[in-house]
């Protein structure tokens, strides 16, 4: 029916006519309940190729399981009527001036109910103004720079708590051990820049010494003037909030120079599958961060528990999912109670019905505040140990304690 | 900073790999080759293939890289580039770039996106030489790098196609006269060039994770190295590769790592506006 | 009659829209030395690039040693043994006088040492001169090793465009005397193209004379010479009285 609108009178006489003959043929089907009704329709802009591309598929991942689950039980109940999810996902080629471009397109020409964000914050950030002008409601997964919650954004929401906030809990897990000396080192880019801001303020906050604090190029090839430069420091704990592609020449580096920190944490890399199958046995002993672990006491009525949760999505997709595809998985979620909240597809009533939303999901605490970040997330630090990511620190979540340092290169 | 001064060193010796060819087919077919990055590329995502299919090491991947570089050089010449290379700077550019587009296109299909990287037994081993770390696999890619363009100057110095490539490249109606197969001539020259950056591939992969896009950065250097060593000549590619990864690493170190790559491209702008013909002012085949 | 080696017929021929050559026929039997004469503009050059190959015939045909080669390209018909020096002389600068001998014997298949030695014995001074990067050695010099070069090609026609041009007159008389040597010694026949009608008369057998793209006068040296007068009227643009003077030796 969604056609007719845009082919004039003509349209609207064959749309009537396929609408008739498709009632006739789906009678049958009428006795069940609730009435199954259009497809709601989901837009999202996603770097499926380029160099976004090993990120954002988590993302797409994440997304697909959402809706997969939602249509397995029928759909969206609104009003009565079960209305299955339909993605409409279109690939940006990781160029941002393209993703703004599809959005607009999906909006306009595509004519999607509601948006779903790309992977990371400065591409949510280049799309943002797009759905805020055409009043859409967007939920971004991974959109965790600051400033974008700053922007008086109506129509954005977001999973993740702000990015400064990102890498501190590695501070008091620092603390704990008696260490003093601390690095951070991290690529010229947007959310690389806040995570290591943060907690660089946090580390000095809480009196440690910061002695080397560098950024970088993303994407350099030769990283041995920075690896000679935190050589040259000797931090004991080093934390490099860049992405998997910045992390891996970092650790192959640091290898060729026979070389680790004692502790040497990423961000969110640490856990992505790329970044494991090609470190290898190198990642082990690896920090990271998290917001999410399979082996938490979250739970909620779509996905069950999070260990449900990866059990299904891993016969899925044939991988164990990382804070990333829950985070995009519980996008579509908050989207979903928004719109069963509201009991409709308004804007406007759905905004209301998210913002009002206090419960707990698969990822943990989910609870708006007016800017449209989620407050209720706890973010914990991880460590490769024996392979296997496992929590170390907060120590109340702790599944095993920190193992330091790290092996060196020869000890392997 | 004797480290800096090794990494820039053994660094440079891979950037000069991937500039030799680019130089190559300029200095022959006056065609600015935007293509050059797409062969380093599919030479290191073949390195990654056989290394993950066979355990083969990269840099014996090296000789098979090389004919393979070869043939896919030649064949893009002859069945594309001889097409356009009379006709303006903008057609030739456009279309070189249409070809990397369609690699990138192809890497892609083939390989798909995600990162692929290798890490080979060795890759921690290395020694140390006045304070300063060498790892071996950096030795290795500087040393295979250099004999690379060592093994392209020779071929073209010394054996008779490199005769006859340095002919036409000076000369294509007189070549003509002389009844030499000019598109024959130019095929192999840029079935050389390719060869070497499929085998500079290797190199690469042996350092960074694989991505399909990666070729448009690894042109970059590409071209900041031969500006700086002038279009068309050899050895200075050598020289200018090490330049620049001295550049980017004493300024890693001295300015700030955030700055390394604006280095490089800051030695470019400056030689290219008051060197034009390149820091060595001189063509050793070319016109 | 001798089959002839080298005949065009009703050939025309240009650049871009521009008509340079008007129906040229031209038949050359072998062992001949031509001179080809004629005014600036006058299709000289022109018409050594269409036999050569490197222009396309618009209209009529060129056939060599019995073959129609109109539609070959200068790479094949240098291989059939058309050898051009062309003006300016086209050394590859770059490369030494050796490089440049070797390519061209190899080039069109031909033995490098024995035709080395051919040249070497026509041109002694480049003995001395193999390893030399061409572009830096004297106009002489250069001229020497082009028309070396032209003969590694193991030609049995050679033509020399602007064989004097710019030379000195004690260089110049070096050239004719390796002319003629190329003619009897070798016995290949020879097109060149001279600026001097007195030298062209004086070192050729036959002289053909160019005008508007069209030939004008085709004479044996003693016949021209004894119609010097028209000769100059045609290199001054002055109108020759009655016809095109189409004298095609009675010998």
């Amino acid at each position: 029916m969604r056609d007719a609108r845009r082919h004039g009178v003509s349209g609207i006489a064959t749309a009537a006519l396929v609408g008739v003959l498709a009632a006739a043929v789906s009678l049958p089907a009428v006795a069940q309940s609730p009435a199954v009704g259009d497809p709601i329709r989901i837009g999202a802009s996603l770097a499926l190729t380029g160099d976004a591309a090993p990120d954002s598929k988590l993302v797409r991942d994440g997304y697909d399981f959402w809706a997969e689950t939602v249509n397995a039980g029928g759909g969206i109940v609104v009003d009565g009527v079960a209305r299955p999810i339909e993605l409409v996902i279109r690939d940006d080629g990781s160029d941002r001036d393209q993703a703004a471009r599809l959005v607009e397109n999906l909006i306009a020409e595509e004519d999607v109910d509601f948006l779903l964000a790309p992977w990371g914050s400065g591409n949510t950030n280049a799309v943002a103004p797009i759905a805020e002008r055409y009043q859409k409601l967007m939920v971004a997964p991974l959109a965790a720079s600051d400033e974008i919650w700053e922007q008086g954004y109506r129509y954005l929401f977001g999973v993740l708590p702000i990015g400064s906030t990102n890498m501190r809990p590695l501070v008091p897990m620092v603390q704990d051990l008696g260490l003093t000396r601390v690095g951070v080192v991290t690529t010229d880019d947007l959310f690389p820049l806040l995570a290591a801001e943060g907690v660089s303020q946090q580390a000095k906050d809480a009196g440690l010494e910061v002695v080397v604090d560098e950024i970088y190029p993303p994407g350099t090839i030769d990283v041995g003037s920075l690896i000679t430069r935190i050589q040259e420091a000797a931090p004991e704990a080093l934390a490099a909030p860049v992405d998997v592609a910045d992390a891996l020449v970092l650790l192959r580096q640091m290898k060729e120079r026979d070389y680790l920190p004692p502790i040497l944490a990423f961000s969110g890399a640490t856990l992505v599958p790329d970044f494991l199958s090609n470190a290898g046995a190198d990642a082990e002993g690896l920090f990271g961060i998290t917001y999410w672990s399979p082996a938490l006491p979250y739970a909620d009525a779509l996905f069950g528990s999070a260990a449900d949760y990866a059990a299904a999505f891993e016969a899925r997709f044939g991988y164990a999912p990382t804070h990333d595809n829950v985070a995009a998985s519980i996008s579509g979620y908050a989207l979903q109670r928004g719109i069963e909240t509201a009991g409709s597809l308004d804007t406007t009533a759905v905004r209301d019905g998210m913002l009002s939303l206090d419960e707990t999901t698969v990822f943990g605490q989910m609870a708006f505040d007016e800017r449209g970040v989620n407050t209720g997330v706890t973010t914990y630090v991880v460590q490769i140990q024996d392979g296997t990511p496992v929590i170390v620190s907060p120590a109340d979540a702790a599944a095993a304690a920190p193992l330091w340092p790290i092996p060196g290169w020869s000890e392997r | 900073m004797s480290q800096a001064i090794v990494n820039g060193i053994l660094t440079g010796g891979l950037y000069a790999a991937f500039g030799i060819g680019l130089s190559l087919i300029y200095g022959v077919t006056r065609v600015i080759s935007a293509v050059h990055g797409a062969f380093i590329v599919i030479g290191a995502y073949l390195a990654q293939s056989a290394w993950m299919a066979f355990g083969l090491d990269p840099f014996l991947m090296v000789p098979v890289l090389l004919v393979i570089g070869f043939g896919l050089g030649y064949g893009v010449q002859r069945l594309f580039i001889d097409k356009v290379m009379r006709r303006r700077v903008v057609m030739t550019i456009t279309l070189t770039f249409g070809l990397d587009l369609i690699a990138v296109t192809g890497i892609l299909l083939v390989f798909g996106a995600d990162l692929r990287t290798i890490s080979v037994p060795y890759a921690s081993v290395g020694f140390d030489v006045l304070g300063a770390r060498i790892p071996l696999v950096r030795l290795g890619i500087f040393a295979v790098a250099v004999i690379l363009a060592l093994g392209l100057e020779l071929i073209l110095r010394r054996t008779q196609i490199g005769t006859t490539i340095r002919a036409v490249s000076q000369n294509r109606t007189a070549a003509e006269l002389l009844g030499i197969d000019t598109g024959h001539a130019f095929g192999m020259a840029h079935g050389l060039a390719a060869a070497v950056a499929c085998g500079a591939g290797a190199l690469l992969a042996l350092i960074q994770p694989l991505q399909p896009f990666m070729g448009l950065s690894v042109l970059l250097i590409a071209f900041a190295v031969v500006v700086l060593a002038g279009f068309g000549s050899i050895a200075p590619v050598l020289i200018s590769g090490m330049i620049l990864g001295l550049t980017e690493n004493l300024a890693g170190l001295y300015i700030g790592t955030e700055y390394q790559r604006l280095a490089i491209f800051v030695a470019y702008l400056a030689v290219a506006s008051i060197l034009p013909a390149g820091l060595f002012g001189r063509r050793f085949y070319a016109h | 009659m001798p089959d002839a080696l080298l005949d065009t017929a009703g050939l025309v021929t240009g650049y871009g829209q521009l008509p340079v050559l008007q129906d040229i026929d031209l038949r050359i039997v072998p062992g001949e030395l031509v001179g080809l004469v004629g005014p600036n503009g006058a299709g000289k050059t022109t018409l050594l690039q269409a036999i050569v190959g490197l222009l396309p015939a618009w209209h009529g045909s060129v056939s060599f040693a019995g073959q129609d080669v109109t539609r070959w390209d200068a790479r094949r018909r240098a291989r059939a043994g058309i050898s051009l020096v062309a003006e300016g002389r086209q050394l590859f600068a770059g490369l030494t006088v050796r490089e440049n001998l070797t390519l061209a014997a190899t080039a069109t298949g031909n033995a490098v040492e024995e035709n080395l030695e051919r040249v070497l014995a026509l041109f002694p001074e480049l003995e001395r001169l193999l390893g030399r990067v061409s572009g830096t050695m004297s106009g002489g010099e250069q001229q020497m090793c082009a028309i070396g070069r032209g003969l590694m090609c193991r030609p049995s026609l050679l033509m020399i465009d602007e064989l004097s041009l710019g030379l000195a007159p004690v260089v110049v008389d070096r050239l004719v005397h390796a002319l003629s040597q190329i003619h009897q010694t070798m016995g290949i026949t020879i097109i060149f193209v001279e600026q001097d009608v007195d030298l062209a008369m004086d070192t050729a057998d036959r002289v053909v004379l160019l005008g508007m793209g069209r030939v004008v006068m085709d004479a044996p040296a003693p016949a021209v010479r004894a119609r010097r007068t028209e000769l100059e009227h045609t290199f001054l643009g002055l109108p020759i009285d009655g016809q095109t003077v189409d004298v095609i030796a009675e010998a």
